[in-house]
């Protein structure tokens, strides 16, 4: 019926020739069954007659008669038949036809030989499909404009309102619909080129609908090192998803790309709707974006806390038994935990330990910092050394619970004794999941931990985030208190300043010398805590507002109380829920305790904080088109002087500083500045946060004291890269920074040195590249991000960056041409003059750094080669004499390049290979090499 | 007041005034695309950067406030290269074309939409004015052209060209049949002496502009008829000799003398011409004079030898021009070259700087594919081009005007007052620096009078500045962002209502044409 509906002319043509089948076969059935009942009797007549004639010749005539009605009738049937049945075959033969051309289907992946084959000839089938782009948009569906008006109401009318207002109708409808978009403007009063404009800038909103599932395939740095083009391309294929668009044509799925979900130890990251996969592979896509199956719902961030909240109530009752301590076992539930599986070793947890009848406390706590050994779970006993079980699955939770002494009497625990007993606990050899369970004294954690000095990131894996009693009982708010009583904001400026303490948004600018003028300045003025941590392959930021809110809030208060502000805002990217969560969460809280609000702890100050979700642009962490985003507009940052300390929000001074350099200042006020200038260089005191991603055996969220060498941090803590590869260099500073080469390692992570190289600190992304890494191809990388993420405001960032990206995507095609490499040095110095902001003048670092210590890579590429086997057009797979012949690879290959030859050494199609890699890592016997 | 140094020459200024108004105060011409008089500046083209106390970056000074004893660097090497890569990653990214496909490719370089835009307003008058401001003889050429315009027209990858050759014949032949056929305003008389040796079109087109510049010419023919090449390589069905004879009357009617049956070298010596005229001008078609090596005159393979900047061979006052200088094979290159040489003579004879034949920086549309060309072509005319065997022997006026009609005025109505293409020229930005991956054509959302055309616009920002202001503009919006960045009505709003009453300033206050009212 389908295909009836749809009313093409093959349908047509297949309507007409089912019709024609069915009234052929109608004909002769009729027909024969005729022939059939009159059989007998005509034979009869005839017989009769014939007896009559014989016997009586008058009747020779009617004999006569009889003969020739009969034998017309014979051969008047004969024709019937015979045209009916040559309509029949040759309606049949249409029906068939017509059934048989059908759009060839998108095959499954791979499983057998056969299927490899019959994917061979289909691929060539939708190859050619492939090329008529019938480009059509699913229809939306109509809309309802009603709860427009409801949205205006609760959010508001004002300019600074349009991007919350925007948000709202995008959760309503999943995209902006221009009627609603007409009809806010209706509402509101906001000019509808504002709203054009705003609507249009940031790539959170969409002005075409949006599918029932959103894929977001993560580009971040480290997920483009591990191959995350690949994964978005074969995303692409299996979504069945025209080119040129975002949505399939059934409006089934949509597929973004995103600048960095920031679970960069976890590369490369896919997310599909709410749920974030780690470590994903092109072979296990296919799971991946499948919803055919229960769908995926989660747990909201909130309603886990209530859940845990109860289980500690719950062994609450056993923790009055003295016989008996109770364990705390500490689960990290940061973004990126929960995207390692966390959440679902928390709920097995909870499970077991109710099963087993253990008296434990189950904590929700913040980013444990060692990502590579994520999940996490830490367990915590009196008197005895702490034990933790790394990469922990739902699987080891079993193990993991009884490898703890029963700390319950007997009386209460027989009956899980007796499960037991039928249950043997599965011993460590049994277990197929990479989970250790180890003492924290172990090597491998402290060597990650030691060398670490915990300033931002005080308390980590220790504190639940969500809590501000503990957050308070760790020393939290003592710098608040201490600067409310002493009662002299001045003396909070001074400790800043010996401090030492510099801006951590990546320039360096002295935190103190921005207060100073902001304090001067009289009237109303504001602070912004800027959050937009855009850089991809960084993830400090986030893991500080969602695992330290308070810590930020605390200092953003101290901040606002030396200098005299009454209102702050915090600017955060939409990208991270949970930091969003959390931190209003802690707003509610705090201003419950009267710790935010009018009259704060009954001093003479208030102070009222608001979050501002950002709508995904890279620039908005730049501070004057953050401040232009918080008012409702374009994100275009604006030319300075005037400096936002001057003229920032409505033309008030305004003071922008980095979360991580607030979540400084408590330290700094509890412990006295001394102390804080104590660790770092001459220049660059205190520690920095750093989130350790690439290639490096352990990464994670890091804080090092400033002067650190560039090796300390690859090698000691890191654990350098994997066997057989050789460290190359360090991306240091995300799209504004550069990277660094392996024979510069010994350079010491402070502002001054690092410029010095050509990088810059920038907010603290440090991604290690290994030999299998292009730096071309990590240059066009970030050049097509910056390219990406340009406002469009001035010339040299809008197409400067974008001839800058064609030069270098030639060279990664193999099309480079002599003078290429001139002309790029010549555009990167005319973008770094010519930008208006930072983004634009820094864009050009990963390029110029990259060509200063790996220029023989780019002659290589001009030369039509690539030496890391990366940049695909300039690569080929080919199959070597170690072939056993085994057809894993012609099983595996997505697109059916390899065929499959049983016994015999294989061939790889270069025409249809896309070079996708899956061949070489699935190859057991290591016969597949990059030529 | 402040007092500041821009590239060491004092000037003072009122305090909170801009570099850029302060250096134009001294006449510096610093190009800044994106700001408008009495308006904030939008710091968007970043073409007017200058270099503050020696700083180690640059600063937009359309931008940035004058202080107390800055000393600002501006006509600087350095400087000038940023701004002409700044220029030139414009250009990058501007589709359009400066001047019409047909018009680049025409030897003569004749404005052939101005002569189509009169035709169809039914102003003939103008259109042969138009006509011979570089072509002296446009009868001849409306017979005999090969029509290398009509070949280029874009027109012709739509249905087919528009008949630019017919119509200019079509023009010519009317103004050549009226009763007071068109003659050029003649500049004062020079009181200089120009002897034209050679009758063929080179030299009657030489004749023509050299009288319109205000000398006296003399036209010496070593046969009684002019016409030269005209009269024995085409035949009398090709070119009536009536039509020859009154285009060439007509072209030499205010020339002041001609010598008819006088050969050089046999009836008189070049020495005598030198001695008698102030400049000589050789047109003496194809091939070598005899006489060319006693008149000391360098020779080449193909001919008379000449300075190709100047014209001039290497007997001062002497010049050479068409087919005595190389083949050339279109007699349309032959007026061209007349052309040329009349302008070298009379710069070399008012001691004025050589015509600069350097071709100004031009941005080109590249090949539109089928789709684009659809939107290019959306409202006009969509009428096929008059079948050849419908016209008699000349075009009628109902024909001519349908024809005309026809045109896509490919080329840029406000060329003349595009700033873009102005600075473009003036700091020779290089055309080819940025190729490859360039703008097309995006169409054009036309509304009314008002004109929007997307490709062009490079985002200054003036006219959204513009409509914000207008009262009854609902106002223009910067649509996307990075390349994809667009300035268009905001959705569902048409353009006129958004420009509102802003529109004709906008448009004037364009830097590229990107907003236009028909005219």
């Amino acid at each position: 019926m389908k295909i009836v509906i749809r009313k093409s002319p093959r349908s047509l043509a297949l309507l007409l020739s089912a019709v024609a089948l069915v009234i052929a076969t109608a004909v002769l059935a009729i027909d024969f069954s005729v022939r059939f009942t009159t059989a007998s009797e005509q034979a009869k007549r005839l017989r009769t007659a014939e007896e009559a004639a014989r016997n009586d010749p008058a009747a020779t005539e009617a004999f006569n008669l009889e003969v020739t009605q009969q034998t017309a009738q014979s051969l008047a049937r004969t024709r019937r038949q015979r045209a009916a049945g040559i309509a029949l075959l040759t309606a049949a033969g249409i029906c068939v036809a017509l059934v048989k051309w059908r759009k060839p289907k998108k095959p499954p992946l791979p499983t057998t030989v056969i299927n490899t084959v019959a994917r061979q000839v289909s691929n060539n089938g939708s190859a050619s499909s492939a090329e008529q782009p019938p480009h059509v948009e699913f229809a939306p569906p109509p809309i309802d404009l009603a709860p427009i008006e409801p949205i205006v109401t609760r959010i508001g009318r004002e300019q600074r309102h349009l991007i919350p207002l925007l948000h709202a109708i995008d959760h309503e409808y999943h995209y902006l619909p221009p009627s609603a978009l007409s009809q806010l403007a209706d509402l509101t009063g906001i000019p509808r080129p504002q709203i054009a404009e705003v609507a249009t800038f940031y790539s959170r909103f969409r002005t075409r609908p949006r599918g029932k599932h959103l894929v977001q395939v993560c580009r971040g740095t480290a997920c483009h090192v591990y191959g995350a083009d690949l994964i978005l391309e074969e995303t692409r294929r299996l979504l069945n998803i025209p080119p040129g668009s975002d949505t399939d044509l059934e409006g089934n799925a949509t597929l973004e790309v995103v600048g960095c979900l920031g679970c960069c130890t976890l590369a490369p990251v896919v997310r599909v709707d709410d749920r974030v996969v780690g470590h994903t592979e092109v072979q296990a896509l296919p799971s991946v974006v499948d919803w055919s199956g229960p769908a995926s719902v989660r747990e909201d961030g909130d309603q886990m806390l209530s859940a845990t909240a109860s289980q500690g109530a719950s062994n609450g009752r056993a923790e009055e038994n003295n016989k008996f301590v109770s364990y705390e076992i500490r689960v990290g539930l940061g973004s990126c935990c929960v995207a390692g599986g966390s959440r679902d070793v928390l709920e097995s947890l909870q499970r077991e330990l109710k099963a087993q009848r253990l008296n434990a406390t189950i904590k929700q706590v913040g980013c444990v910092g060692i990502c590579h050994l994520t999940p996490l779970v830490e367990v915590v006993r009196p008197n005895a050394e702490p034990i933790v079980a790394t990469k922990a699955t739902p699987a080891d939770v079993r193990r993991i619970v009884r490898s703890l002494p029963p700390n319950v009497p007997w009386r209460k625990r027989w009956r899980s004794s007796v499960t037991n007993l039928w249950q043997p606990a599965p011993s460590a050899d049994m277990a197929i999941t990479p989970c250790d369970i180890i003492p924290t004294s172990d090597l491998r954690v402290r060597r990650f931990i030691d060398p670490q000095i915990r300033i931002v990131t005080e308390h980590s894996g220790v504190m639940d985030p969500t809590s501000l009693e503990e957050y308070r009982a760790r020393d939290g708010f003592v710098a608040l208190n201490r600067v409310l009583q002493e009662h002299e904001p001045a003396s909070i400026l001074d400790a800043v300043e010996r401090s030492g303490l510099r801006g951590r948004g990546g320039a360096g600018f002295p935190t103190a010398t921005k207060w100073r003028r902001l304090q001067q300045a009289i009237g109303e003025k504001f602070l912004v805590c800027n959050g937009d941590e855009g850089d991809p392959g960084a993830f400090m930021d986030r893991m500080i507002m969602e695992s330290y809110a308070y810590r930020v809030l605390e200092g953003m208060a101290i901040a606002a109380y030396a200098l005299g502000v009454a209102r702050a805002y915090i600017y955060v990217r939409h990208e991270y829920p949970l930091a969003v969560r959390r931190l209003r969460n802690a707003i509610e809280r705090m201003t419950s305790e009267n710790l935010l609000g009018d009259h704060i702890l009954g001093h003479d100050f208030s102070l009222h904080v608001e979050i501002v979700e950002g709508g995904g642009a890279f620039v908005c962490g730049e501070e004057t088109a953050l401040l232009q985003s918080i008012m409702g507009h374009r994100g275009t940052p604006q030319l300075r002087p005037p400096y936002p300390v001057e003229s920032g929000l409505w033309g008030r001074p305004t003071l922008v500083n980095n979360a991580e350099t607030l979540a400084n200042v408590p330290w700094i006020v509890r412990n006295g500045p001394e102390r804080f200038a104590a660790y770092g260089t001459a220049t660059s005191k205190g520690t920095k946060v750093f989130s350790l991603a690439g290639k490096v055996r352990r990464g994670g969220l890091i804080e090092v004291p400033m002067g650190m060498t560039i090796r300390q941090v690859v090698e000691e803590i890191g654990g350098n890269v994997a066997d057989g590869k050789r460290f190359k260099a360090v991306q240091i500073g995300g799209p504004s920074g550069g990277c660094i080469p392996a024979s510069l390692a010994e350079t010491p992570i402070d502002y001054e040195s690092l410029r010095q190289v050509g990088a810059i600190m920038g907010s603290g992304g440090l991604i290690v590249l290994d030999d299998d890494d292009c730096m071309v191809d990590i240059a066009r990388y970030f050049l097509e991000f910056t390219q990406r993420e340009s406002c469009g405001h001035c010339t040299f960032c809008r197409v400067g960056t974008r001839k800058l990206l064609d030069v270098l995507e030639r060279l990664c095609a193999g099309h480079g041409k002599r003078g290429d490499l001139k002309e790029i040095e010549a555009l990167c110095h005319s973008t770094t003059m010519g930008s208006l902001c930072g983004l634009g003048k820094t864009a050009p670092n990963p390029v110029l750094t990259t060509l200063r210590y790996f220029r023989d890579e780019y002659e290589a590429h001009l030369a039509g080669r690539c030496p890391a086997g990366r940049c695909k057009a300039l690569i080929r797979y080919d199959v070597t004499r170690d072939c056993t012949g085994c057809t894993i690879c012609a099983q595996k290959c997505p697109v059916g390049a390899i065929a499959a030859t049983p016994y015999r050494q294989h061939w790889i199609d270069p025409a249809i290979c896309t070079r996708c890699d899956v061949c070489r890592t699935s190859c057991p016997e290591d016969a597949i090499r990059v030529v | 007041m402040v007092q500041l140094w821009i590239d060491n020459t004092s000037v003072e200024v009122a305090e909170g005034t801009t570099i850029l108004a302060a250096a134009r105060q001294l006449s510096i011409d610093i190009p800044a695309l994106c700001h408008l008089d009495g308006h904030s500046s939008n710091n968007s083209c970043m073409c007017c950067l200058v270099r503050v106390d020696g700083a180690s970056n640059v600063v937009p000074a359309c931008g940035t406030k004058v202080g107390h004893g800055m000393r600002v660097e501006s006509e600087t090497a350095e400087i000038h290269e940023l701004r002409r890569t700044g220029l030139e990653l414009l250009l990058a990214d501007h589709a359009g074309d400066c001047h019409a496909p047909c018009e680049h490719t025409c030897p003569a370089r004749m404005d052939i939409p101005d002569m189509l835009h009169y035709v169809a307003a039914g102003d003939y008058r103008t259109a042969i004015e138009v006509v011979k401001r570089d072509i002296a003889l446009p009868a001849i050429l409306g017979r005999v052209c090969p029509d290398v315009c009509e070949a280029a027209c874009r027109r012709g990858q739509h249905d087919s060209p528009a008949a630019i050759c017919q119509i200019k014949q079509f023009v010519a032949d009317r103004d050549l049949e009226s009763e007071s056929p068109y003659r050029p305003v003649t500049a004062p008389a020079s009181g200089k002496r120009v002897a034209i040796v050679g009758g063929g079109p080179t030299g009657l087109t030489a004749a023509y502009h050299l009288t319109q510049f205000g000398h006296a010419c003399t036209l010496i023919e070593q046969h009684d008829e002019l016409g030269g090449r005209l009269r024995h390589e085409f035949s009398d069905a090709e070119l009536p000799r009536e039509v020859l004879k009154a285009e060439a009357e007509i072209t030499l009617a205010q020339t002041a003398e001609r010598r008819l049956g006088r050969r050089l070298g046999e009836d008189i010596t070049l020495d005598e011409l030198v001695a008698e005229f102030d400049a000589v001008l050789l047109a003496t078609g194809r091939g070598k004079p005899a006489w060319l090596e006693s008149a000391n005159i360098r020779a080449t393979a193909s001919g008379i030898g000449v300075d190709g900047h100047t014209r001039m061979t290497s007997r001062t006052s002497v010049f050479a021009a068409g087919n005595a200088v190389r083949t050339y094979k279109l007699v349309v290159q032959s007026v061209a070259e007349g052309k040329l040489a009349a302008q070298c003579i009379n710069a070399w004879l008012r001691e004025l700087p050589m015509p600069d034949r350097h071709q100004a920086y031009e941005t080109r549309l590249t090949r539109l594919t089928t789709g684009e060309m659809c939107d290019f072509c959306a409202g006009y005319p969509d009428t096929p081009r008059v079948p050849d065997r419908t016209i008699a022997k000349n075009l009628t006026e109902d024909q001519a005007r349908h024809e005309a009609e026809r045109c896509l005025e490919c080329d840029c109505p406000a060329l003349d007052s595009c700033r873009l293409h102005y600075y473009a020229a003036l700091y020779q930005c290089d055309a080819r620096r940025f190729h490859g991956s360039d703008r097309r054509f995006e169409g054009r959302i036309v509304d009314g009078r008002v004109a929007l055309e997307p490709g062009k616009c490079i985002l200054c920002g003036i006219c959204i500045q513009l409509a914000r202001e207008a009262s009854d503009a609902i106002g223009l919006a910067f649509l996307g962002r990075s390349v994809g960045m667009r300035i268009g009505p905001p959705p569902g709003i048409t353009l006129s209502r958004a420009l509102g009453s802003a529109a004709e300033s906008s448009a004037r206050a364009c830097p590229t044409g990107a907003i236009t009212i028909k005219r």
